[in-house]
């Protein structure tokens, strides 16, 4: 007994799906002024490219009929396995906290702030 | 010394003169280095200290048009470049000539590696060397890769494999081709086609060649920040000694059994899991039905990065440029328009019609999600974890599959399965995972039939060596 038996399955009608509106003249020559494409001189030509077109955006369109539903990223490509290395990276700094971070810094900006800070909490309340 | 010299004089000439002879029909090469040049190669690589590591020592290999050298020019196979010279090696190149490979010359392909008959506008056609008296299909964009190694010309030939490209060939041709997982091999000095999907491939006569090649090319690269990092690999391979396990069980995606897999197809893939039986391995039913729809996605997504990689040739800073005084832009579309060919150019516009503004959030953005699906579709049967995303685990080590619906056919057939014939392959593109066509005896017709094996992302080593077994 063969572990498989010949299908009546056909791939070509499962990728057909629900054809989309075709695109015309105008569309094609959008899609040209995109790319940097000029048209061919024959209208003939422009016709079959126009047809070939056709014919791969039905290909394309077919998956829209799939319930990607259960996915919840996109795909992202492939660089780096998971838990292989760690960089070091700073740790984050939140808007709300950007005074208190910057004292752990010794930037001549916050540095000067800092100062005038502490100079102005000096103050006499009895000076004027 | 001067007796052995003499000899290699000889040697050389006798092959060089073979794969002239060879090449004159099938068309396997664009171009090929000087006898005087493989003479002296021969010569530089036999002074070196015997010590020395040379594990491709003296052995010719070929390399994609697609792939730049800096001894030969690189033009993708397109008019666009057709006289561009590299100012560099590709890193793979490097590797190999370091290895003590000789590079013999560059190999055809489809323009810009976009296509499946390996046939362009500046070097013709390839044609398949293991039919000799008609014009049989070599399969593409690598069809020159395969068919150089089918006509003996060289030990292993490097190419490209972003959707089949080195795969399908080497199955109708029946040599072996593999494509690794992605970010194995570096990628510097190819030029791009599509970069979420564009892998290194390898063709050689059997598995073993072909594991020779893939190990003096698997390493880190600074010059591609997509290839796999020193501490990764080292990760990764420690966990795969952890995780390793028998007996060994393989996948048969039952699903992938369409109406459009020739008869004798059909026969010899029952063939090939009744002797994975015999030899003691467990066979088991697996669902794929998502995978079937990976030409869609691969329509969609790689067009789209075709069509923006492919708009640095617009003849102002790469590519060639016409006679006449035009303004920028009229030069650009004029030039564009004449040296691109039919394929290319119709690519580029699906890739601009996928990126449109009216398309690019529904059809885009969905094909995207799809391809997610189809990697977690393969990640949800796999024993070993991906190492990428933290997916659910399965229990199975390789899938196993046809690599083609039908054979090789004659070039003046027409066909309305040609946009199908790589359905088998792209899937193993979709998610990153490593893949190989092995042969496997011939068809009826006596054309070579492929299998393909699939093993999990990064674990290639486990897959080469599985295959070669068979082949």
């Amino acid at each position: 007994m063969p572990f498989l038996k010949p299908s009546k399955v056909s791939l070509k009608r499962i990728l057909q799906g629900n054809p989309p509106k075709p695109i015309g003249l105008t569309e094609y020559g959008h899609l040209l002024r995109l790319v940097g494409l000029r048209e061919a001189d024959s209208k003939e030509e422009n016709e079959r490219t126009i047809l070939k077109l056709n014919e791969g955006i039905i290909q394309m369109h077919a998956i829209e009929r799939l319930d990607t539903s259960f996915i919840k990223e996109p795909f992202r490509t492939l660089n780096h396995a998971i838990n292989a290395e760690s960089l070091p990276s700073l740790p984050d700094q939140e808007p709300w906290n950007v005074f208190q971070n910057a004292k752990k810094r010794d930037g001549q900006y916050f540095a000067v702030y800092s100062k005038l800070k502490d100079d102005s909490s000096n103050e006499s309340p009895n000076k004027q | 010394m001067s007796n052995k010299y003499n000899n290699l004089l000889k040697e050389v000439a006798a092959k060089y003169a073979s794969i002239i002879l060879n090449d004159a029909k099938i068309k396997s090469l664009t171009s090929i280095n000087s006898a005087e040049y493989l003479y002296d190669s021969f010569v530089e690589i036999s002074k070196l200290p015997l010590e020395k590591k040379l594990p491709l020592k003296w052995k010719l290999i070929t390399v994609k048009e697609n792939i730049c050298t800096k001894t030969n020019l690189t033009t993708a196979a397109s008019n666009m470049l057709k006289d561009y010279n590299s100012p560099f090696d590709a890193s793979i190149v490097e590797s190999l000539k370091k290895a003590g490979g000789i590079i013999l010359g560059k190999t055809n392909m489809d323009e810009f590696a976009m296509g499946v008959k390996s046939e362009n506008n500046l070097f013709g056609r390839t044609v398949n060397p293991v039919v000799k008296d008609s014009n049989y299909d070599v399969g593409g964009s690598s069809g020159g890769a395969a068919a150089a190694i089918a006509a003996d010309i060289c030990y292993a030939s490097v190419g490209s494999d972003t959707g089949g490209s080195i795969r399908l060939p080497a199955a109708y041709v029946g040599c072996v081709g593999f494509k690794p997982s992605f970010g194995r091999i570096s990628r510097y000095g190819m030029l791009a086609f599509a970069n979420s999907f564009d892998t290194v491939g390898i063709a050689a006569n059997n598995v073993k060649g072909v594991t020779k090649v893939f190990n003096v090319l698997d390493h880190p690269d600074i010059n591609d920040s997509t290839c796999l990092t020193k501490e990764a690999r080292y990760f990764v391979k420690e966990q795969h000694k952890k995780l390793s396990r028998k007996p060994i069980k393989i996948g048969i995606p039952i699903d992938w059994n369409v109406s459009e897999t020739h008869p004798n197809v059909l026969d010899k893939w029952n063939e090939f899991i009744s002797l994975l039986k015999s030899n003691g391995y467990l066979v088991q039913e697996i669902q794929l039905p998502i995978s079937l729809y990976a030409n869609s996605v691969y329509s969609t997504m790689a067009y789209a990065e075709a069509t923006s990689n492919l708009a640095k040739y617009n003849t102002i800073a790469f590519g060639n440029c016409l006679d006449e005084k035009f303004e920028e832009e009229i030069i650009s579309s004029t030039a564009r328009s004449f040296f691109l060919g039919d394929e290319v150019k119709k690519r580029l516009l699906l890739g601009a019609y996928s990126l449109a503004r009216m398309n690019s959030s529904d059809l885009f953005s969905k094909a995207r999600y799809v391809r997610r699906a189809i990697q977690l579709e393969f990640n949800k049967n796999f024993f070993l974890p991906s190492f990428s995303v933290d997916d659910p685990r399965g229990d199975i080590d390789f899938i196993v599959t046809p690599s083609f619906f039908n054979s090789s056919q004659p070039i003046e057939t027409p066909s309305s399965y040609s946009h199908l014939s790589d359905t088998m392959l792209v899937p193993a593109n979709m998610a990153g995972i490593p893949s190989v066509s092995i042969p496997f005896g011939t068809l009826n017709n006596g054309l070579p039939m492929g299998i393909q094996i699939m093993a999990q992302y990064l674990n290639d080593e486990d897959l080469l060596s599985f295959a070669g077994q068979f082949a």
